[in-house]
């Protein structure tokens, strides 16, 4: 056992601050229990997901520095994954990196291997701090130069202009997630010449008659997959000239609700956020192949034109190959109506993500193939060695 | 699904359409209840025949099964079926599985049917085959939801579709409801609603006049004619003809053909000459649009049986194994049993070897294909350390995970009763990424189900105290299990890595804490926790045995475990056989786990380090 | 990043005692050139899709793309045309149509097939008012229930108002109607049934009748016919017979299509209405006011087993044996075609699929080769009618023309 060495070596005599932190934060232990606490936490959540949905339980147990897991009735708490990974990134670099700088030689393999595993982990954090992802949706002939969110809504308050433009005044969710009551939230905006009360909000919801004549929404239980909830709320635009404006508005209704104050006219919608994108995209075709005789997809692609400035190129975008443009990766998501009738127009749904580590976890896969296959060949090599040398 | 039940539903009108008007009406020869050539009154018109005619009598007489070669003949006919063309055996068999729970049908008179046989007799004596007692109802809590009357049943049991017939439209307005359902929330009885109506709807399908039947695709369009991928089926060309559509020539002669098969049914010499010169026209047009290369191939892979072969060499094997644990000195006892488990193993490969130029894709794109996949790299790797070692560890590790595997397999194909070949949805047809990640995976798990096998074992000679299982014994026993692990331990990582490049290339994201994603995990965590475990001196022999043996239950969670989950991309059909299957296991490694840590003496007494 | 600067930026302004809390907009952006600009004057009932709006993306018009549908892979051979508003949706394993009336009611209506009698009327009639929690009815009400027509066949009209009770136990909210019509017979049963909120079904009844008996089997895709080689143009025809050719759908307003499509023309005796095609039949006809009598006129390509095997399978259907060689020779000869035909004519029980049977029944037959194809001409019906009918059968194969090969 000789590559112990060096470990037994620390443990016994820490001599600074800097061999002690490496000795606590490199240990084989410390990796081990990190391990196990994170295999427990991937089992618990992966069982949690059967009942909360793959969204909640995400952010629950895998996006989270502390949760507290309910075994029945009896809490337990629990780190977060999210802390298990960065403190395993740690004892990753401080064990598997400095530790092993002594038998460099020797070692390549495994510090090959935990460079590797360390992209991955990198390229993690990237992806949860710095990427957006939401998706297109387009029957063919449409065009759009913005993707929306799967989960976030965005209030928005649509002004025509003279000139025929369009103006929108948009208010993140967050402006209003907590308006669940009568007292709601008031927005205002500079330009607007009236202020916006929004009131009994209702992260999922369904329109009804209200048996006066009108609509009403009324409340749902929220559904465990997160894009299948459809928000809605009460607004009042309440005029600087004193008129009152009193509606609803529904994530999944067909028009926003519209008004006419001071003259102008405004149109206020709840909607699932929507992003800017660098170019426009035009649906111009949509397939789907099935295997023949049944109604099995064998693949579905569309056919795109990506319009940035003055310049227009055609695109096919297929299951298992995207779209690489501008840092905006888009992909064949899924399509529907799920109950057209055959023959009828199906609309295509390409998912838009922003990724700056998009392509780290191959580099870092191909890293730690390297580094395994070397250091198990080398191990393997010096076993099959020493079993010739026996016999 | 929709889409795939909108072929039932088609069939199931034509169907009504066809009886509605159509000139042939096979169910209308159904003698009614026996009375129908005394109830004939001469009443006609015309010159009324002898009752007891030549013909009559001959029609009375009605061989129930078809010489064999014309049986081989009838099952080797193309036809496409699941978006792939394929031998008639294909379909024959599955369907008859699918309706009946079983490989062949006992007949009231105790005879019994092959699948192709059976096939044959629902087209040619549909009324016989209406009364065979056929659909496999698992709880008649299903028959009496549909409010039929019938004889005496047992509580699991066959019905023929003449007992079912009366409650045909209260069992489609049950089941409709039903599906509307998601398959997780329907219960028992609603499940089995729907399972016994799709399946009344599929023999439905075969139940149209030969003549026009919509079921089997069997003529392929003519070249430069169609442009269509579609093959063609007699109620296919009867419309066209209806429609006055131009009627390729060949296709014309064809159908002539087939359409004499049904009177030839009492005449097995004629009848054998239409049908081989209907399926040598067929094959020709097969072979002008560069199609079904592998139909025979596939015919034959069904008639060798080599997976049942195979299953023999290996119960061979761990039988010659036991008697060398039980007299150690015999040299020939063990060489016997290395050979049969080493031809036992051959033959599992050519069965990949076979399927993988059947399909023309890499050896893993089912679950079905991973337990073969898992047996047979599992029983190599196994062979591949006896050789190594010589300790006959090996060579009984690759006994038994070649007969349990296969027992799987067998097992899996009677709970699914689909197609063990079938085509791939859309974000599975890559054979890059399946040659690669699914692979990988595969490794991983069947290396990782190896060094479980091992530790098992060795937690067993502890547990009943074997001579042979002395401490220098033991550590070497665990070196191979770390060297398997280290190899698990490398696939898996590499194969879950992949798996999540895939995952950016098709949906955009690399992770997404996915059921199917978080099973890959865990098994590279517990493998990647022994490794790190036993560099850190914290697990010694037994140690490394006892979590390689737990390892087991991880990466049968990961494998079949999340399936039943019901949740996230990667759920695949699933029955509830497995579910029982895999709990049976968790639950004895577990207890064998626990049972090996209880203390024990003096010699024993600190397992986990 | 940018959503936690967002965050914080639009942060309300949170008031601890109770204030309404205020938040300030402040992005905006102007809508690009060809990104839509959001209607501004919608009412709430287009808003919520209540009324007929044809601004939804997702309830593209059926109608109009129904001919491009029909060809489609994969669809029922039905044609029919979709009332105004209504959409249709995608079929399942037991619903062979799928449909939608207008607005988000719930209420859906659907077309479903049995083969046989699917256990009577009766039994179908009361299990859907039990479904309404309406008491059964005797069979004799059952039987003279009001008729509609239901591709292109008589069809029995349920109309039942109540609560809904689902197969699963789950009742409706408010109160229900269900519309139903059932065409049961032992060669196979149609039903459509529609079930929803009686608002929903007092504006729609009306649609639903015409839904019903729009329905007939699919044509044939008019692209198919247009290619056909040697295919006369219909201005070659003389203009009278062009009139009466035969046409398995009156109601295809293709102009000229189905016309130069068909290959067989033909006189319609008098006495005759055209029933349902069918998938199988050129053509079929019905007795007005007896529904139990049937003429069909099938082409199938090929020889289809021969003359003489097609005349035996009928003759059994009667009860008959197969033709000796003697019968064979002494069976009439009448024209079709231009050429001798034999004319089979045999009486006996006629069994139908499922247990009930035409036990008197008289069937007549005439099979005769047409090029590659074979034509043939049969009628069956309750002996004493179908006796009454024998000149006009015979009329009508005499008045057989082929346009194409003739």
């Amino acid at each position: 056992m000789a590559e112990r060495a060096p470990d037994q070596h620390g443990v016994r005599r820490p001599r600074s601050v800097g061999q002690r932190f490496v000795a606590l934060f490199g240990s084989l232990e410390l990796s081990c229990t990190l391990l196990l606490l994170l295999g427990l936490l991937t089992w618990l959540g992966t069982l949690a997901q059967v009942e909360h949905g793959l969204f909640e339980v995400q952010k629950k147990y895998f996006e989270s520095y502390l949760l507290v897991h309910w075994l029945g009735p009896v809490p337990i708490p629990l780190p977060g994954a999210n802390l298990v990974m960065s403190v395993l990134f740690v004892n990753l670099v401080v064990g598997g990196m400095l530790r092993l700088r002594a038998s460099f030689d020797r070692n390549l393999g495994v510090l090959a291997t935990h460079l590797g595993i360390a992209l991955l982990f990198l390229s993690g954090f990237v992806k949860l701090h710095h990427s957006e992802e939401g998706h297109v949706t387009l029957f063919e002939g449409q065009s759009s130069a913005t993707y929306q969110s799967y989960h976030r809504w965005e209030l928005a308050i649509s002004e025509a202009l003279p000139d025929g433009s369009v103006r929108e005044h948009l208010v993140p969710q967050e402006a209003f997630l907590q308006a669940t009551n009568a007292q709601g939230v008031r927005l205002q905006g500079s330009d607007l010449p009236f202020d916006v009360e929004l009131r009994y909000f209702m992260p999922n919801c369904s329109v009804g008659a209200d048996g006066a004549g009108g609509v009403m929404l009324r409340a749902l239980p929220l559904d465990a997959q997160s894009e299948r909830n459809i928000a809605g709320a009460q607004v009042l635009l309440r005029g600087h000239d004193g008129s009152e404006h009193a509606g609803l508005v529904w994530g999944r209704d067909l028009h926003p609700f519209g008004a006419r104050v001071a003259e102008r006219r405004f149109a206020v919608d709840l909607r699932h956020e929507r992003y800017p994108m660098p170019f426009r995209i035009t649906l111009d075709d949509f397939q789907k192949e099935d295997h023949p005789g049944t109604g099995m997809p064998k693949s579905f692609l569309s056919d795109v034109r990506v319009q940035a400035g003055p310049t227009e190129r055609a695109v096919r975008i297929s299951m298992n190959e995207p779209l690489r443009d501008e840092g905006l990766v888009l992909y064949q998501a899924s399509w529907g109506p799920a109950n057209a009738a055959p023959g009828a127009p199906l609309f295509s749904t390409l998912a838009v993500v922003r990724n700056p580590a998009d392509q780290w976890p191959l580099i870092g896969c191909i890293v730690i193939a390297l580094g395994m296959a070397g250091h198990f060949g080398r191990m393997l090599w010096r076993n099959l060695r020493r079993q010739g040398a026996r016999s | 699904m929709t889409r795939r039940t909108l072929a039932f539903s088609t069939v199931l009108l034509a169907a009504v359409l066809t009886v509605l008007t159509a000139p042939a009406r096979v169910l209308a020869a159904v003698p009614a209840p026996a009375a129908a050539p005394a109830a004939a009154p001469a009443a006609a018109p015309a010159a009324t025949p002898a009752p007891q005619s030549a013909p009559a009598s001959e029609a009375d007489h009605v061989p129930s099964v078809m010489p064999a070669a014309t049986v081989e003949l009838f099952e080797a006919l193309p036809v496409q079926d699941g978006g792939r063309v394929k031998p008639l055996r294909s379909l024959a068999d599955v369907t008859l599985l699918r309706l009946s729970g079983k490989r062949s049908l006992s007949l009231a008179d105790g005879s019994k049917l092959s699948a192709p046989e059976w096939l044959l007799r629902v087209l040619l004596h549909p009324e016989l085959a209406v009364e065979d007692p056929l659909f496999l109802v698992q709880d008649d809590a299903v028959i009496r939801a549909v409010e039929i009357m019938v004889g005496e049943h047992r509580k699991r049991d066959r019905y023929s579709f003449r007992e079912l017939e009366p409650g045909l439209s209260r069992l489609f307005e049950l089941a409709h409801e039903a599906a509307q359902l998601e398959e997780r929330e329907r219960s028992n009885l609603q499940a089995q609603t729907v399972v016994l109506a799709s399946n009344v709807n599929s023999f439905l399908g075969l139940l149209d006049p030969l003549e026009a039947t919509r079921a089997l695709a069997l003529l392929p369009p003519g070249v430069g004619v169609d442009t269509t991928a579609e093959w063609l089926t007699p109620a296919d060309m009867e419309q066209r003809g209806r429609q006055a559509l131009s009627v390729d020539p060949e296709h014309a002669r064809l159908m002539g053909l087939w359409q004499q098969l049904k009177r030839q049914r009492h005449d097995a010499t004629a009848f054998t000459a239409t049908l081989d010169e209907f399926q040598r026209g067929t094959r020709a047009l097969m072979a002008a649009r560069g199609e079904g290369g592998q139909v025979d191939l596939e015919l034959r892979y069904h008639r060798l049986g080599l997976l049942s072969h195979a299953l023999a060499c290996f119960l061979l094997s761990f039988v010659l194994v036991a008697i060398s644990w039980l007299r150690p000195a015999s040299r020939w006892v063990p060489r016997l049993g290395l050979c049969a488990a080493a031809l036992g193993t051959l033959l599992l490969c050519a069965v990949i070897v076979l399927r993988c130029v059947i399909r023309g894709r890499p050896p893993v794109s089912t679950l079905y294909e991973t337990v073969l996949f898992v047996a047979a790299t599992g029983c190599l790797l196994a062979l591949i350390m006896e050789w190594m070692t010589k300790r006959r560890v090996g060579l009984a590790a690759a006994a038994i995970l070649g007969s349990v595997g296969l027992f799987l397999a067998n097992g899996y194909e009677l709970l699914d009763k689909q197609d063990t070949m079938p085509s791939l949805i859309a974000v599975l047809d890559t054979n890059f990424w399946l040659a690669t990640h699914v692979t990988a995976i595969t490794l991983g798990y069947s290396a990782g189900m190896l060094a479980a096998l091992l530790g098992n074992g060795l937690l067993l000679a502890r547990l009943l105290r074997l001579r042979r299982a002395d401490a220098a014994w033991e550590r070497e026993l665990a070196r191979m299990i770390y060297g398997i692990v280290a190899f698990a331990a490398f696939f898996a990582t590499v194969g879950t890595i992949l798996g999540g490049i895939w995952a950016n290339e098709s949906w955009g994201r690399f992770w997404g804490w996915d059921p199917k994603e978080n099973g890959a995990l865990l098994i590279v965590i517990t493998q990647v926790a022994i490794l790190h475990a036993r560099k850190a001196g914290r697990l010694r022999a037994f140690g490394t045995a006892w979590a390689a043996a737990f390892s087991g239950t991880v990466i049968a969670f990961s494998w079949w475990g999340v399936n039943l989950l019901g949740v996230g991309l990667h759920s695949y059909g699933f029955t509830s056989g497995i579910h029982n299957a895999l709990w049976s296991y968790y639950l004895l490694q577990w207890g064998v786990c626990a049972v090996a840590l209880w203390p024990r003496g003096p010699a024993e007494a600190t397992p986990a380090n | 990043m940018r959503r936690a600067a967002l965050l914080l930026l639009f942060a309300p302004v949170a008031c601890s005692d109770g204030e309404q809390p205020v938040h300030a907009i402040t992005a905006t952006r102007v809508l690009a050139e060809g990104d839509p600009a959001p209607r501004f004057d919608a009412s709430e009932a287009e808003r919520f899709g209540f009324t007929r709006s044809g601004g939804a993306p997702t309830s593209a018009s059926s109608g109009a793309s129904g001919a491009q549908a029909a060809s489609s892979p994969g669809r029922p051979p039905v044609d029919f045309e979709l009332p105004e508003g209504w959409r249709e949706l995608a079929p399942t394993s037991m619903r062979i149509l799928n449909f939608a009336p207008p607005g988000d009611s719930g209420a859906d209506c659907y077309l479903s097939s049995l083969p046989g009698t699917a256990g009577g009327l009766l039994a179908n009639v009361n299990r859907w008012r039990g479904q309404m929690a309406q008491p059964p009815i005797t069979q004799q009400q059952a039987e003279s229930l009001p008729r509609a027509s239901l591709f292109g066949m008589q069809a029995s009209v349920v109309d039942v108002r109540g609560a809904f009770t689902g197969m699963s136990g789950e009742r409706s909210e408010g109160e229900q109607r269900l519309l139903g019509l059932l065409h049961v017979s032992p060669e196979g049963s149609l039903f459509l049934k529609a079930v929803g909120p009686v608002e929903v079904w007092e504006h729609e009844a009306d649609a639903f009748f015409a839904l019903a008996a729009s329905m007939r089997p699919a044509a044939a895709p008019a692209h198919d016919h247009a290619s056909h080689a040697g295919q006369p143009h219909p201005t070659d025809e003389p203009h009278d017979h062009a009139s009466h050719v035969g046409q398995p759908h009156p109601g295809d307003d293709a102009p000229g299509d189905a016309v130069s499509g068909a290959p067989l023309a033909w006189q319609v005796p008098a006495a005759w209405t055209l029933a349902s095609g069918s998938s199988m039949s050129l053509a079929a006809f019905e007795l007005r006011d007896e529904p139990q009598l049937r003429v069909t006129l099938s082409l199938l390509p090929g020889s289809a087993g021969g003359v003489r095997a097609n005349l035996d399978r009928w003759s059994e259907q009667v009860g008959h044996s197969a033709l000796s060689d003697a019968d064979f020779a002494a069976l009439p000869k009448v024209s079709v075609l231009g050429r001798d035909a034999f004319l089979l004519e045999r009486a006996g029980p006629f069994a139908g699929m499922g247990a009930s049977a035409q036990g008197d029944a008289l069937l007549l037959g005439v099979v005769q080769p047409l090029g590659a194809q074979t034509v043939f001409v049969k009628l069956v019906g309750p002996r004493k009618i179908a006796q009454t009918q024998r000149a006009a059968f015979l009329e009508f194969c005499a008045s057989l023309k082929a346009p194409r090969n003739g």
